[in-house]
C-alpha cells in the first residue's frame, strides 16, 4: 500500500476504460477516492468540485475533448497534475498536451506495469 | 530575374494594395475615425511609391506620395476624412490601378492631383476609355502551381517510361503506363482549370464603389449589401459578368430606387436598398441582384417593344409578365424617361442578355411594380477553356473532378505490403497486449470495388455482429471498419474485463469492444505516421449492431463519390490460443492509397516492435 491518500479523477467516454484505470489504481493503492466523469466537460466540472490529486484525462473523446478539458484545468489550477492517456501517440497532440501544461501521458493498450509507474511518479511531483 | 517578371511581380502586388486600399475607403466611409483603416491605406501607399519607385514609373510614385501625404496628415490629425477626400482618393485609385496594369498607359496627373489638393471641388468625370490589349492576371496559391509542375513531372517520367517499354516491346507493361499516363492527364486538366477559378468577393468592391458614385451623383440613398463569400467562378466567367452586374446595378440606382423624397411619400426608407447575392447550385453560380425600389412597368416595356416593331400590339397584350421582360433584350429598348448620364448611353439590357448568354448563363427578370426586381443571373462556375473556343460558347461542356480509377495489380501488391508492414509493427502488437496471447494476422487487399467486398473472408453468420466505424481525417482519409463474431465479441468482452464466462455485451462490455477497435485504430495510425509523416485526426467510434454492408457502404459514401472504386483491405486478426476473430477492414478511395504508396516510397520501412 502506498502511504498517499489521494484523489484522482478519471476522465474517459469509455466506461470500459474507466474500468481499467480504477482497476490499475485501486491495486495499487494509488488513491483513496477515485471520481469519474465520461467526457470534457464533466471532467472539468468535476475537477473543480473535488479538487483531485491528479487527473488522467483521454485525448480522444466526442464534444469536448481532452485537449479543452485540459486547457480547461490549467485555467482552474496551473499547478493540476494531468496524465494524458491515449490510444494514439499523436505526436503532436502529445506535444500539445505538454505544452498545454499535462505532465506525461500513457499509451492505450496499458501496460499494467508501467501505468502505476508513470502516476506514482507524477503524484511525487510538486 | 528578368525585367519582365520583375514587372509580373509588381503589377501583381500592386494590384493588392490598390485593392486592400479600396477595401480600407469602402469600410472609411462608414467609419471615418478608424484609424486602423487609415494606417492601412498610408501603408500600401507608401508601398506602392516604392515599388513604382523602383520600376522607375515616376507618374505612379508621384501619385502614390500625394496620397501618402494626405493619410500621413490623417494619421498626425491636422487633416480629416471626409466623403469628398473618399471619393477623390476613389478616383485616384482608379486611374493608379490602370496605370499599374498598362504601363503605356499615358495619364494626365494633373486634374487628379487637383482633386486631391481640393477634394470639395470635385472636377466632373475624365472619359477615360481604355481597352486593355494585356490577357487578364490571376492571382494564384503556390501550392496549386506546385502541384500543376508535380503532374507535369509524373507526365515525363511516363513518357520516359513509354518510350522504353515501347523500344522494348512490352505491351502489357505499356498499356499500364497509357493507364497512368491517361490519369495524369485528367489530373492535369482538372488542376489547369481549378488555377483559373478566382474568388468573387474580389470584384465586390468595384460595385460598392460604384453605388456609391451613382447615388451620390444623383442624390440618392443607396445601401447596398452583398453575400457570397467563398463562391469561386472561371476567370473569364467573372470578367464575364463584371459589366453586366455593374450595368445592372447602375440601371437599380438609376431607375430602380426613387429619389429619397418619393420614397419618403409613399411610406419607404428614404433609404433604398440593393442586395447582391452569389450562391453555388451545383455547377452553376446564381447571382441575384434585387432592389426595393419602383420595380419595371411591364405595359411600358411592352409598348416600347411594339413601337421598335419587335411584336405586334396584339402579341403584347396576350404576352404575360414574365415573358415580357425578356422583351428587355431586345437590342435599343430602354424604359429610362429621360437618357440620363448613368445609364441609357444606347447600351441597354441586352448586352447584359447577351453577355451572359456568351457563357452559357441566362437572365431572369422578377418585379413587383411598387416593390422592386429581382434579376437571375445564371453562369457556369467553369468552363472549358473558353478563351480558345473564342466567342463560340455552345456546346461548353462542364467538367468534374477526374474520376479515381482502380489500383492495378502492381498497386494492390505494394499496398498489400504497406498495410503488412503497417500491421505487424504496431497493430497485431498492441492486441496481443490485450489479449494476453500472441495474435497472428493474414492481410488481402480486397479486388476495387465494394461490389466486391463479399469476397472478405467470413461466413454470414458473422457479418451481422457488431460493426465499429472510425475514420481518421488529415492528410489522408482512412476509415475502418471492424467486425467481430457476437460470440467473439462477448468473449473479448470477458477476457479484458476479467470475467469467467462471456460477458454480455451492456454498455461495459460494448465499451471494451470500442475500446478494442480504437487502440487498433490508433496502433495502425500510429504506425503509418511513423511511416509516412502524414498527420491524422481521428474521429471518434461510431459503434453499431447492423450488416456489415451497411456500415461499409456508410464508410464508402464519405470516402468517394465513385462508391465501387473504394479500395478494401481486409486485416484478419486471430488469437493464437483463444481463437478469438477480429476482421479490420481498412478502406480508402484510389487516390489517397496512392498517396500511402508513394509517401511510402521516399522514406524508410517502419521499425518493428
Amino acid at each position: 500500500m502506498s502511504e498517499y491518500s489521494c484523489k484522482i479523477l478519471i476522465v474517459d467516454d469509455a466506461s470500459f476504460m474507466r474500468t481499467v484505470l480504477k482497476d490499475i489504481v485501486k491495486s495499487n493503492g494509488l488513491a483513496s477516492e477515485i471520481i469519474e466523469a465520461n467526457d470534457g466537460i464533466e471532467g472539468v466540472k468535476n475537477f473543480q468540485k473535488y479538487q483531485p490529486d491528479l487527473v488522467t484525462m483521454d485525448i480522444n473523446m466526442p464534444n469536448v475533448d481532452g485537449l479543452q478539458a485540459l486547457k480547461a484545468i490549467m485555467k482552474i489550477n496551473p499547478k493540476a497534475k494531468v496524465v494524458m492517456v491515449t490510444a494514439v501517440e499523436n505526436k503532436e497532440s502529445v506535444q500539445d498536451a505538454i505544452k498545454f501544461g499535462a505532465r506525461d501521458y500513457v499509451v492505450k493498450p496499458f501496460d499494467r506495469s508501467s501505468v502505476p509507474l508513470v502516476l506514482n511518479k507524477v503524484l511525487r511531483q510538486r | 530575374m528578368s525585367e519582365n517578371n520583375y514587372r509580373d511581380l509588381y503589377v501583381s502586388e500592386g494590384l493588392e494594395h490598390v485593392e486592400k486600399i479600396h477595401e480600407a475607403l469602402t469600410q472609411l466611409e462608414n467609419e471615418p475615425n478608424n484609424r486602423e483603416l487609415v494606417d492601412q491605406i498610408f501603408r500600401s501607399a507608401h508601398t506602392l511609391k516604392s515599388m513604382a519607385a523602383t520600376m522607375d514609373y515616376k507618374k505612379t510614385q508621384n501619385l502614390c506620395k500625394n496620397i501618402e501625404n494626405i493619410f500621413e496628415k490623417i494619421r498626425k490629425g491636422e487633416s480629416e476624412v471626409t466623403n469628398n477626400l473618399i471619393t477623390a482618393i476613389s478616383k485616384c485609385v482608379d486611374i493608379l490601378e490602370q496605370m499599374i496594369s498598362d504601363d503605356k498607359k499615358d495619364v494626365n496627373l494633373s486634374p487628379y492631383l487637383q482633386i486631391l489638393e481640393n477634394p470639395d471641388a470635385l472636377i466632373p468625370d475624365q472619359k477615360d476609355t481604355i481597352v486593355s490589349s494585356k490577357s487578364p492576371t490571376i492571382r494564384v496559391k503556390m501550392s496549386e502551381l506546385d502541384s500543376l509542375v508535380t503532374f507535369v513531372e509524373d507526365l515525363m517520367i511516363a513518357n520516359m517510361k513509354m518510350e522504353k517499354s515501347i523500344t522494348e516491346k512490352k505491351s502489357n507493361e505499356s498499356l499500364e503506363i497509357i493507364n497512368e499516363m491517361n490519369q495524369l492527364i485528367s489530373k492535369l486538366q482538372y488542376q489547369s482549370l481549378k488555377i483559373r477559378l478566382v474568388p468573387m468577393d474580389q470584384i465586390f468592391s468595384r460595385f460598392t464603389r460604384l453605388v456609391r458614385d451613382t447615388s451620390m451623383k444623383l442624390n440618392k440613398q443607396v445601401r447596398l449589401k452583398m453575400n457570397g463569400t467563398g463562391i469561386e467562378l472561371d476567370r473569364t466567367v467573372l470578367d464575364a459578368i463584371t459589366e453586366p452586374l455593374l450595368h445592372i446595378l447602375r440601371n437599380c440606382v438609376d431607375h430602380g430606387i426613387e429619389s429619397p423624397e418619393e420614397r419618403q411619400k409613399i411610406g419607404k426608407t428614404q433609404e433604398g436598398k440593393i442586395s447582391l447575392t452569389a450562391q453555388r447550385q451545383g455547377n452553376k453560380i446564381i447571382v441575384a441582384i434585387q432592389d426595393d425600389g419602383k420595380g419595371i412597368d411591364v405595359q411600358k416595356v411592352k409598348d416600347l417593344a411594339v413601337k421598335n416593331g419587335a411584336i405586334s400590339r396584339n402579341q403584347a397584350d396576350s404576352m404575360p409578365e414574365e415573358k415580357a421582360l425578356e422583351l428587355l433584350g431586345i437590342p435599343g429598348l430602354s424604359t429610362a424617361e429621360k437618357i440620363s448620364d448613368i445609364s441609357g448611353r444606347g447600351v441597354g439590357m441586352d448586352v447584359v442578355f447577351n453577355q451572359l448568354k456568351s457563357v452559357g448563363g441566362n437572365v431572369k427578370i422578377e418585379t413587383k411594380k411598387g416593390f422592386g426586381s429581382t434579376f437571375y443571373l445564371t453562369v457556369p462556375a467553369r468552363l472549358k477553356d473558353s478563351e480558345k473556343s473564342g466567342s463560340e460558347f455552345e456546346n461548353l461542356e462542364l467538367i468534374s473532378a477526374p474520376k479515381p480509377t482502380k489500383l492495378n495489380p502492381k498497386e494492390t501488391e505494394k499496398l498489400n505490403q504497406i498495410m503488412h508492414l503497417y500491421i505487424a509493427s504496431k497493430t497485431a502488437g498492441a492486441l496481443s497486449t490485450l489479449f494476453g496471447e500472441s495474435v497472428n494476422h493474414k492481410i488481402t487487399v480486397l479486388e476495387n470495388g465494394i461490389d466486391h467486398f463479399d469476397k472478405v473472408k467470413i461466413k454470414s453468420d458473422e457479418i451481422t455482429m457488431c460493426g465499429i466505424r472510425l475514420d481518421g481525417k488529415g492528410d489522408t482519409h482512412l476509415e475502418i471498419c471492424y467486425t467481430i463474431k457476437l460470440i467473439d465479441a462477448k468473449n473479448i468482452a470477458a477476457k479484458l474485463l476479467c470475467a469467467d464466462d462471456s460477458y454480455e455485451l451492456d454498455e461495459l462490455g460494448t465499451s471494451a469492444i470500442q475500446e478494442v477497435a480504437n487502440i487498433l485504430t490508433g496502433s495502425f495510425f500510429n504506425a503509418m505516421v511513423d511511416g509516412t509523416g502524414f498527420r491524422v485526426q481521428l474521429s471518434t467510434p461510431d459503434f453499431s449492431r447492423g450488416d456489415l454492408k451497411s456500415i461499409i457502404n456508410k464508410s464508402a459514401k464519405n470516402l468517394s463519390d465513385q462508391e465501387n472504386n473504394v479500395v478494401i483491405t481486409d486485416v484478419e486478426l486471430v488469437g493464437s490460443d483463444s481463437g478469438i476473430k477480429i476482421h479490420m477492414m481498412i478502406m480508402q478511395n484510389p487516390t489517397d492509397a496512392r498517396k500511402l504508396m508513394n509517401k511510402q516510397n521516399d522514406t524508410t520501412p517502419v521499425i518493428t516492435n
